[in-house]
This record gives C-alpha cells, sequence and structure tokens, in this order.
C-alpha cells in the first residue's frame, strides 16, 4: 500500500515541481524580455542580422561569396572617396586630388589619421605597401586584373601624397582600383589573411567575432569625422529570414535588409516599426553559356530573348514593388535604357518566339527544345526566379530542367566543366555609376560563357574614359542595346531593396540602391 | 506454449492411468476421443481480426485510396500543377476555379497536391521497400551469423548512420545528378541501417531462445532455422517499422526540400509544398496546410495498418 | 563482463577510422573543390593563383599522401586550422559540440520520461478509448514537419508575447537564466515530438513481454500489478527504448541541423554544414572525427546497457 501511494505521489509531486519551476522561468523571462526590449532601445547599438556568417575582414579576401562581407568591410576600412546623396563624389579618406596628365592622378591623404588600436599614422608608403600586396599573384586578390589591365604603377610621392600612374588614359575616377588603406603592422607576411581582426581606419572598431553567432564593432572614439553617436552596431547570424522577423517584432533587432517580399510585408504592418522599400541596383539576369551545343543556333537565342515574360516576374516576385530590366537596372536613371526602349527591345512576344524556333527545327509538339537550368540552392529567390522561367518558356515549346546545385558545385560547373545551357545569377552595379558592371571577352567571367565580341569590347573600352555625361550615356546605351540584341545574357528584373528599421533609430534615411551602413555615422543616426 | 504444457500433462496422466487401472474413466476416454473442433483457416482468421478492429479497416481504406488515387491522378479533370496564372497569385479556397487556393506563382493548389500525391508516395514506397528489404536480409544475416561479418557489416552501417544524410546526398546529386532517382537512392543508402539494426537485435533476442536450440538441437540447419523460425518472429518489428517509416521518408523529403535539395522544381510533392508554403504561413495558410493534412492522413493510415499487422501477427496481445 | 568491454572499446577504433575514411572520399568526390569556394566567380583567378592556394592548404598532393599526413597529425593531437576561420578546429569543435550535447540530451530526457509513462498506459490500457485518442494525437505530432512547427511556434511567439528566445547565444556558464531561456524550446519541442515514436517502442516492449510466461507467473506468486511493472516488465521492455534514445544521441553531434538553423544556435550541425558547402577540409574532418566518436561510444553505451539488462547476449 505504502509502495503504491509514495510512487504515484512521487510523480505528482515531481511533475507539480517541474511545472512550477518552468512556470517561474517562463514569468522571469517575460520580465527580462520587457527589461531587454528597455534596454534596446535605450541601448545604444544597432542590431541587424546577416543570413550566412561573414567570411572574414581581409580586404583582399577572396572567400568574399556574400555580400555582408561588403558591408562589414565599409565600417572599419575608409575608402578615398564616396558618394552624397546626390550622387556625386565627394574626398573621404583622399581630402583632394589631381590629374597632371592624361595617365596620372595624384591623391592627397588626409593628415592625422590614425589606425585602430594604434598610434600609427596613415602615409603614402601604406598605400603602396597595400597595392604591392593586391598585386601579389601568389595572394590572388579579387581585383588583382583591374590593376593588371588599367594600372602601372602606384608611388609614394610625398608622406601624405600617392601617385597612380595609369596604363589607360583618361580613366575615370570611378573606374580607377585603388588599395584600402590597411596598417601594415597587423600583418606578419603580406600574404597573411586577416580574417577575424581588422587594421583599418573607418569610424567602426571590430570588437567581437563570436564564429557563426555575431560579429560586433564598437565606435572609433578617435575617427578623424563624424564619430557615430551610437555606441555598438552588432550583426547577429540569423540564417532564416522569418527568425529575424520575428526578432524584429520582439524587439532584439533594430535594423534589418529583407530579401523576401512576404517578410517585408509582415514587417509593414508592425508598430514600431517602419518598412521602406526602394529601386535597387541589383537585377537577376541568367547567364547564357554560349558554348552549349543547344545554343548555337541564333533562332534559338532570340527566341529565349521574346519568349519571357519579365513583368510575370515583377508580378510574382516584387508583388510590383520591382521592375522589369535590362543589363543595368533601371534604378541608375542616368544611364539605364529608357523604360519604352527596354520593353520593346525586351518585349514578350510569344508568337515571335515560337517561329523562330521552328526556323530552328523545333517545334510545340514532338520536337520541342530541351534546355537546363542551373540554380543555387538556398540562396535567395534564385529557385524561384527558375520557376517561373520554366513555366514562361513551357509556353513557347521549350522544355527546361531545373538544376539546383550547392554553391561549391555551381561553381565548379560555371567556371570549369561548362555543363549547362542557362544558369540564374544576379548583379550589381557598383554604384549608380556602372563602374564594374560589363566584363570585356577576355575578362573571365566573360571567358567562361563566351559570346563576347570586339565590338562590345571597345565600346566598354570606350565608356571607362569618356568624361562627357551625355556621350558616356550614348555609349553605356549602346552597350545595353547590343547585349541585349546579341543575348549575351537574358536580362530579367530589378527586385526592391527592402529595409526594415524600428522608429528608435532617429535620422535614419535609407540610401537610394542599395543599403549603405555608413548612415549610421555619415548622418549621425541616433537612438532614442 | 499454453498447449504444449497441457499435452504434457495429458499424455502423462494417461500414462499414469493406463498403468494402474486396466479401466478407462469414461469422462477421459470422451475426451481423449473425440475430435478437436475443426480451426479455420489462416486467411479467415486474420480476415476476421481485421475486421474485428474497424480501425485497421479504416487505416487500410486510407491507404488504398490514396495509392488508388496517385495512380489514377492523370484521368481526373485537374489544371496542369505546373502552370502558372499571375492574375491569381495566393487565392484562397473556393476562389472560382481552384477549389483549394493557388500558391504564391499562381498554380492551382487542388491539383498540385494530388500530383503531390504520387511522387511523395512512390518514392516513399521506394525507399522503405527497398531499405526494409535490403536492410532485414543483412541484418538476418549479421544477427544469426555473427562473427566477422556482423562486425563488417555493423561497423558499416554505423558509418552510414552517424553522417548526416545532407552529406549524401551532396555527393549523389552533384556526382549523378539531382532528380527523384537519386533522391531515392540516398534515402535508402541512410535508412537501411535502421531496419538492419532493428532486425539484427530481433534476430539476436531470438537466437538465444529454447525454440532454436532446441530446432539445432534436432539437426537443423542454420538457413532453416533464419527462415523457418527466427525471421517470422523478428519479422513484425520490420513490418511495423516500415509502416511507420513511410510518412518518416515523406517528412525527410521535405527537410530536404527546406535545404534546397529536395526533387526537382517545378514537380509538386507534398514535402516540397510545406517548404514553400511556409513563408507566407501567415498570409496563405492553405498552402501548408493542405499538403500536411495530406500527410497526416498518410501518416495515420499506415500506422493503423501498422499495429493491424502487429496485432495480427502476435495474437496473445489481443484480450 | 570486462572482457565483453573491452572488445567493444577495441572495437570503436576502426569504426571512427573507416568514417573519415569514407567523408575524405566523399568530400574529394564533391564537385567543386576549395579552390572553386575561394576564388568564386571572381574576375581574378588565374593558374598561378589557383596553384598557389592548392600548395598553401596543400590540396595539390595526391590523396592518399593528404589522408595518411592529416591521420599522422591527428595522431599527435594536432587537428590542425580551418581554413575558412584561420582558428584550430578544435577550439572550434569543443566550442559547439557541449551545445550540442545539452540540446540532445535535455530533449532525450524529456523524450525518455514522457515516452516511458505514455507507453506503458497505453499498453496497460490497449485499446480503449483513451488509447485511441492518445494515438490519434501522436499522429498528428509525428506528421509535422519539426522546422515547420518550429517556425510557426517562433512567429506564435513573436506575435502574441513580443517575445521570442534570445537570439544571441549565451553559454550555460555566463548566465544562467538566459542560457535556459533559449535552450529550453528548442529541447523541450525535439523532446516532445519524439514521444510519439518513442512511446510507440515502449508500448510495444512492454506488450511484449506482458505476454511472457514468467510476468504470467509473478502475478500468479501474487505480486501487485505495479510491483510486476516496475521489477520485471520495464526493466525487459527497456530495450528497444535504449536503442532508440541511444541512437538519437548518437546522432548528436551532428542531427541538430534543422533546431540550429531554425532557432539560430551555434552547434555542430551548422558548422558541418557550412563547412561542407565551404570544403573547407581540416574542419570537415575534425567533425567527422568527433561525430563519428559520439556515435561510437553512444553505440557502446547502450549495448553495455543491454548487456547488462540481458545476460544471455555477454556470452557471445
Amino acid at each position: 500500500m505504502k509502495n503504491r501511494l509514495s510512487r504515484r505521489d512521487f510523480f505528482k509531486l515531481s511533475g507539480s515541481a517541474a511545472f512550477a519551476a518552468a512556470a517561474a522561468g517562463y514569468g522571469r523571462q517575460l520580465t527580462l524580455a520587457a527589461e531587454r526590449l528597455a534596454a534596446l532601445q535605450g541601448g545604444n547599438a544597432v542590431v541587424t542580422a546577416v543570413g550566412t556568417e561573414p567570411v572574414g575582414m581581409d580586404v583582399c579576401n577572396p572567400w568574399a561569396l556574400g555580400t555582408a562581407f561588403w558591408g562589414l568591410l565599409g565600417l572599419a576600412y575608409d575608402s578615398w572617396w564616396s558618394y552624397d546623396r546626390d550622387l556625386n563624389v565627394v574626398p573621404d579618406l583622399a581630402e583632394s586630388w589631381e590629374r597632371p596628365d592624361d595617365s596620372t592622378v595624384v591623391f592627397n591623404i588626409r593628415q592625422g589619421v590614425k589606425y585602430h588600436n594604434s598610434n600609427r599614422e596613415l602615409t603614402a608608403d601604406d598605400v603602396v605597401w597595400s597595392y604591392e600586396r593586391f598585386i601579389n599573384e601568389d595572394l590572388g586578390c579579387w581585383s588583382l586584373t583591374e590593376y593588371q589591365q588599367h594600372v602601372e604603377t602606384i608611388e609614394a610621392s610625398g608622406t601624405h601624397q600617392f601617385t597612380v600612374r595609369l596604363k589607360t588614359p583618361n580613366l575615370l575616377l570611378t573606374r580607377i582600383p585603388l588599395p584600402m588603406a590597411v596598417n601594415p603592422d597587423a600583418y606578419a607576411n603580406p600574404t597573411d589573411l586577416l580574417m577575424q581582426q581588422e587594421a583599418g581606419t573607418g569610424p567602426w572598431v571590430l570588437n567581437e567575432w563570436e564564429t557563426e553567432s555575431y560579429v560586433s564593432f564598437v565606435r572609433n572614439e578617435n575617427y578623424w569625422g563624424a564619430v557615430p553617436l551610437i555606441e555598438e552596431f552588432r550583426f547577429q547570424v540569423i540564417p532564416e529570414e522569418q527568425a529575424t522577423v520575428a526578432a524584429m517584432r520582439a524587439g532584439q533587432l533594430n535594423f534589418l535588409t529583407i530579401a523576401k517580399i512576404d517578410n517585408f510585408r509582415q514587417l509593414q504592418n508592425e508598430s514600431g516599426i517602419t518598412a521602406v522599400a526602394g529601386p535597387s541596383l541589383e537585377f537577376r539576369r541568367v547567364n547564357v553559356n554560349h558554348f552549349s551545343e543547344n545554343l548555337q543556333n541564333p533562332d534559338v537565342l532570340q527566341a529565349l530573348r521574346f519568349g519571357i515574360n519579365r513583368q510575370q516576374f515583377v508580378d510574382t516576385l516584387t508583388q510590383g514593388l520591382g521592375q522589369v530590366s535590362g543589363p543595368l537596372s533601371p534604378a541608375v536613371t542616368s544611364f539605364a535604357l529608357p523604360q519604352d526602349e527596354l520593353n520593346e527591345l525586351q518585349a514578350y512576344d510569344p508568337d515571335r518566339a515560337r517561329s523562330l524556333l521552328s526556323n530552328a527545327g523545333y517545334n510545340d509538339s514532338d520536337n520541342r527544345l530541351r534546355l537546363d537550368c542551373l540554380s543555387i540552392a538556398g540562396f535567395k529567390d534564385f529557385n524561384d526566379v527558375a520557376q517561373i522561367l520554366q513555366a514562361n518558356l513551357a509556353d513557347i515549346g521549350v522544355d527546361i530542367e531545373i538544376r539546383i546545385q550547392e554553391v561549391g558545385v555551381w561553381v565548379d560547373s560555371r567556371v570549369t566543366l561548362h555543363d549547362y545551357d542557362l544558369s540564374i545569377n544576379d548583379h550589381s552595379s557598383g554604384g549608380f555609376d556602372p563602374d564594374f558592371t560589363y566584363y570585356r571577352s577576355d575578362q573571365a567571367e566573360q571567358e567562361w560563357t563566351g559570346g563576347g565580341d570586339p565590338e562590345l569590347d571597345s565600346l566598354i573600352d570606350a565608356s571607362n574614359v569618356e568624361e562627357d555625361v551625355d556621350a558616356r550615356r550614348e555609349i553605356l546605351q549602346n552597350i545595353q542595346r547590343k547585349l541585349i540584341e546579341n543575348v549575351r545574357e537574358l536580362y530579367l528584373y530589378s527586385p526592391p531593396v527592402m529595409e526594415a528599421y524600428s522608429n528608435h533609430l532617429v535620422g535614419y534615411e535609407p540610401w537610394p540602391g542599395s543599403t549603405n551602413l555608413r548612415v549610421f555615422d555619415k548622418e549621425q543616426v541616433r537612438i532614442e | 506454449m499454453r498447449g504444449s504444457t497441457h499435452a504434457f500433462a495429458t499424455s502423462e496422466g494417461r500414462h499414469t492411468m493406463s498403468v494402474t487401472n486396466t479401466e478407462p474413466i469414461p469422462s477421459l476416454a470422451r475426451r481423449e476421443l473425440s475430435p478437436l473442433p475443426a480451426q479455420p483457416s489462416a486467411t479467415v482468421r486474420l480476415l476476421r481480426q481485421v475486421l474485428r478492429t474497424r480501425v485497421t479497416v479504416i487505416g487500410l481504406a486510407i491507404v488504398v485510396f490514396l495509392v488508388i488515387l496517385a495512380i489514377i491522378v492523370d484521368f481526373l479533370p485537374l489544371d496542369d500543377p505546373n502552370v502558372m496564372d499571375s492574375s491569381v497569385l495566393r487565392a484562397p479556397p473556393g476562389t472560382p476555379g481552384h477549389l483549394l487556393g493557388t500558391d504564391a506563382f499562381g498554380r492551382d493548389v487542388l491539383s498540385r497536391v494530388l500530383y503531390g500525391s504520387r511522387v511523395s508516395l512512390v518514392i516513399s514506397f521506394a525507399v522503405v521497400g527497398s531499405a526494409s528489404v535490403i536492410g532485414s536480409l543483412l541484418g538476418l544475416l549479421a544477427g544469426y551469423l555473427g562473427g566477422a561479418f556482423d562486425s563488417i557489416i555493423s561497423r558499416i552501417w554505423d558509418v552510414i548512420f552517424s553522417f548526416p544524410g545532407i552529406l549524401f546526398l551532396l555527393v549523389i546529386m552533384s556526382t549523378l545528378g539531382a532528380g527523384v532517382e537519386m533522391a531515392i537512392v540516398a534515402l535508402t543508402i541512410s535508412s537501411i541501417p535502421i531496419f538492419g539494426r532493428l532486425m539484427r537485435e530481433r534476430v539476436m533476442a531470438q537466437r538465444s531462445r529454447q525454440y532454436v536450440e532446441a530446432a539445432r538441437c534436432l539437426g537443423a540447419s542454420p538457413w532453416y532455422i533464419m527462415t523457418r523460425h527466427v525471421l517470422p518472429n523478428s519479422l513484425t518489428s520490420v513490418l511495423v517499422e516500415a509502416a511507420l517509416a513511410i510518412p518518416g521518408v515523406i517528412l525527410a523529403e521535405a527537410a530536404l526540400s527546406y535545404l534546397g535539395l529536395g526533387v526537382p522544381p517545378p514537380t509538386p510533392s507534398w514535402g516540397k509544398m510545406i517548404s514553400e508554403g511556409q513563408d507566407i504561413l501567415e498570409v496563405a495558410p492553405w498552402l501548408s496546410i493542405v499538403p500536411g493534412f495530406f500527410i497526416l492522413l498518410t501518416t495515420l493510415g499506415f500506422n493503423l495498418v501498422g499495429d493491424g499487422l502487429r496485432d495480427f501477427f502476435d495474437p496473445t496481445q489481443l484480450k | 563482463m570486462n572482457q565483453y568491454i573491452l572488445r567493444r572499446l577495441l572495437q570503436m577504433i576502426p569504426t571512427v577510422l573507416l568514417s573519415t575514411l569514407f567523408v575524405f572520399l566523399m568530400v574529394n568526390m564533391v564537385r567543386g573543390s576549395a579552390i572553386d569556394i575561394y576564388f568564386g566567380t571572381s574576375a581574378s583567378r588565374s593558374p598561378e593563383a589557383e596553384a598557389a592556394l592548392a600548395a598553401r592548404l596543400g590540396i595539390d598532393k595526391p590523396l592518399p599522401v593528404q589522408y595518411l599526413t592529416w591521420l599522422g597529425k591527428i595522431m599527435t593531437g594536432d587537428f590542425g586550422e580551418s581554413w575558412r576561420y584561420n582558428k584550430p578546429v578544435l577550439a572550434l569543435i569543443f566550442e559547439r559540440l557541449s551545445l550540442s550535447f545539452e540540446l540532445a540530451i535535455v530533449a532525450s530526457l524529456i523524450s525518455i520520461f514522457f515516452s516511458t509513462l505514455l507507453g506503458t498506459y497505453l499498453a496497460l490500457h490497449q485499446n480503449s478509448v483513451a488509447d485511441q485518442v492518445i494515438r490519434f494525437i501522436s499522429l498528428i505530432f509525428i506528421s509535422a514537419p519539426l522546422y515547420w512547427v518550429a517556425l510557426g511556434l517562433i512567429a506564435f511567439l513573436s506575435k502574441a508575447f513580443r517575445w521570442i528566445p534570445p537570439i544571441q547565444y549565451v553559454p550555460i556558464t555566463r548566465d544562467f537564466w538566459t542560457h535556459l531561456q533559449i535552450i529550453a524550446i528548442p529541447s523541450t519541442l525535439w523532446g516532445i515530438l519524439s514521444v510519439p515514436i518513442f512511446s510507440r517502442y515502449v508500448r510495444n516492449s512492454v506488450l511484449d513481454i506482458l505476454s511472457e510466461d514468467y510476468v504470467r507467473t509473478a502475478r500468479a506468486k501474487g505480486l501487485s500489478g505495479r510491483r510486476v511493472l516496475f521489477v520485471h516488465v520495464l526493466k525487459n521492455a527497456a530495450g528497444p527504448l535504449i536503442t532508440v534514445v541511444g541512437l538519437s544521441l548518437a546522432g548528436a553531434a551532428g542531427g541538430t541541423l534543422l533546431m540550429e538553423v531554425v532557432f539560430t544556435l551555434p552547434g555542430m550541425g551548422r558548422l558541418w554544414l557550412t563547412s561542407i558547402y565551404q570544403r573547407d577540409l581540416p574542419m570537415i574532418m575534425g567533425i567527422s572525427v568527433f561525430i563519428s566518436l559520439v556515435f561510437v561510444v553512444a553505440n557502446f553505451l547502450v549495448d553495455l546497457c543491454y548487456a547488462w539488462l540481458d545476460p544471455r547476449i555477454r556470452y557471445q
């Protein structure tokens, strides 16, 4: 008897004890949560999320397959010049510059700029050191070929002055590759990579880096420019975008760049949060593998060009917030083809597409063209883009097989094996100047897919040196026309930039075209 | 077991009786001589048992219904599951022309979920079928023969089993290409150890039972013992496990789709539909609920069938 | 018994080695190498730079040489440095191993507790109304994909309570309460969602045992039902449950992946996956050693339990 009761009682007791503990725990949690909410609002930090951990902070780091990397880099390292909101070029780390002749540019460095955690002052010798590191072939810096193509040499012409001699005369300022100012003391050997450290001069200093968890910066109290009003900038690594939405609601994040339209919509409806969408510099495109047997017939390429309903992408994937795009995002209003011409060049004309295909010997019923299309697993909405493409082309008699590949495999396919017909991709013109957007036929990106031609190359070269804005626009628009007409690639649409930020971030205004984290220090955003 | 004890007692009693008393007691004689009532055949017994348990019938009905559905789906008057209609994005159920609504691309949910049954069922049947057969065979051999064979096989299983299936799929999909076939191969390989181990445990437990010893004493060959004695007794667990594993494979395929490695688009599978619907749970919950309901139905059906099978094979548990 | 233990311990070593060889081969079979990841589709890819990188990483040597070199190093405890993080592999692994374990252990404990209760109850009350109802509810549990439920839960919490578990991970030593908040939901969810499956095993094996002769004998002797249950039945019915729980613990080192992705926990699963995507060979090999070690040790413990529970097995 006694046995039985005590066992049952034991269970009951332990059960209720557990329940009580849990209840107490959760009660405490709710209080803590409220405290934390207050803390974040009262606390002086921007907390945002990134989907994959930034690979490293080395300015030369070729492991740079993620946009988060660039955002972080810009916080800790200054650039020589930058844009203001009216898209004028303004001096930044470089006080001024002159062009004594066509092939020379002389930069004057600001005086008294100190590196983080050091008393060492930035001098021209450091710039040369950095340049030599950039062109070191063993290191394989991402911009190596840019230097090889355009730059003869970079020399120190004074303690605070360095001279760039160009191979290409009259190269536009925005096209000149310039090494970033790094502190040579931080490197044991120039071929080392500073992954989770930095040696810059920027407004934020790297503070903590917890692998796969978060990266934190604190403000540079000795910054030569406007010291940020905010004390900390933290990047939480959160792979699942839905979780970031929940975190915004719970007050654990106060700034977010969003990739999926649905998550954006959810945050639009939240009180205390402002969600803004704007035109983006980024656009989606489809790589065409010109080496593929299936794509040798120009009629086939033209059929693809006219057989895609680009508006459907905008409607389905961006709910109207995006725009149809050509080889330059329509956000680049000064240089992009006007919308009506774009719509003519990229008209959706299924009948014409079908007749082109039948010229090539295919038809709707028993001889449908079969192509494959690559997509990267788990990367933005590439898979969705692929599915819409597939549905579109099915209408004109083309059967697309979608091959979703993991990123390493995709790189291998694109660079080495060339065993595909089409691939979803995206691109961003670096800034509102389409400086690094187009590739010559002999540049790596274009070498892998073929389809380049000398006429296009000479146009690209011309666009790099033309100073007159109108003339340059003419050249760039010709480039775009040729790219579309020759079907070098298939251009689809430009998704919007979507940001959400807490109303406690006072003074934050989204930057046009992309997310610019420098707004927080340059425009003295504060937290209330 | 019950019967054997009884028989032993009777024969002993009989022996005693005939020695001490030449005249048999009438009641005893009658008991000896009257024949046992006729036993119905095994099939009849099964049917009776099955029908007795209504739930099993329900389960069976569900499974049969789903299988037939998957087969006849081509002949049903459904929209093309892959056609996108951008004028009706995320339409709720009840929209004219779309009984269960449409998804984020404007594709009809009803036809996608019905076509999806084919993919999900084919994959799960294929995977569980092959894995259970191969695994059980290996497990039987490993468990009974023991020794070096057992060590090697167990080792290989351990190696396969200890790794998350992702690595498998990466290799297979990149070297041999993605697709339904490859997903089946990869999932099968990952599932074999489950059945193998289970079978091995059961066989090892049976191996030491008295009836096996007895059979060996009587001179039966290992193969005979394995197939006639050990296997039938170990099969229950495997069958139950197989029935339970089917919904598990469907969900595994869903997880793969979530990580971007599942059935290639645009083929619908239930798992894929749930993954796709996940982002817009608040805006369009039917996109996840509908395939989720079908998975639930399948799970229910197979579980009931599994239990029914179990009850059939082990009548000692029915009261 | 000691001999049995020793034998099992010795058998562990080849398994671990075989695993590492297996992983090594698989990773090298996958298309796309560390060099592809390193350069991506960047325009600066040149044969010289590729060769220099290959030399620096040590992947220009033939495969057997690479494997044996690695093997030699780990014998001395040198697991090398991660290519991606430039930090020692062991340090990165240990940071995460404890979290994965914690999740798995807490989830297993919750799971074992509730499954045993539920399974035994179902076995004793077979075919009753409660049995059917609970079975039905369990089915719903089984049918829902774990990640889906988890994401739904997070979304619900954030909308209803404006609260989610803290996204910034804090180890148990730093702040117990915050740490508890972080792991409470994932491990509970995981534990509870396993209950239907585990309780089924308990139920089945309890039913098996209940029909055994010795149970009937015990009851005939006059022992109370409860005593019979605890002393005789459960001990013997524990077998399959131990196997299953053991297996789930065995998969702890890498198997917590989905939970980690959804709840943004820095565990082994995500590290594993990222390392694979990045073809970070030292990291992948190091993690695989640990995954198989954990697996093998867990299995060993399971077998030990079996041998303890069933002496017949010991002498084979």
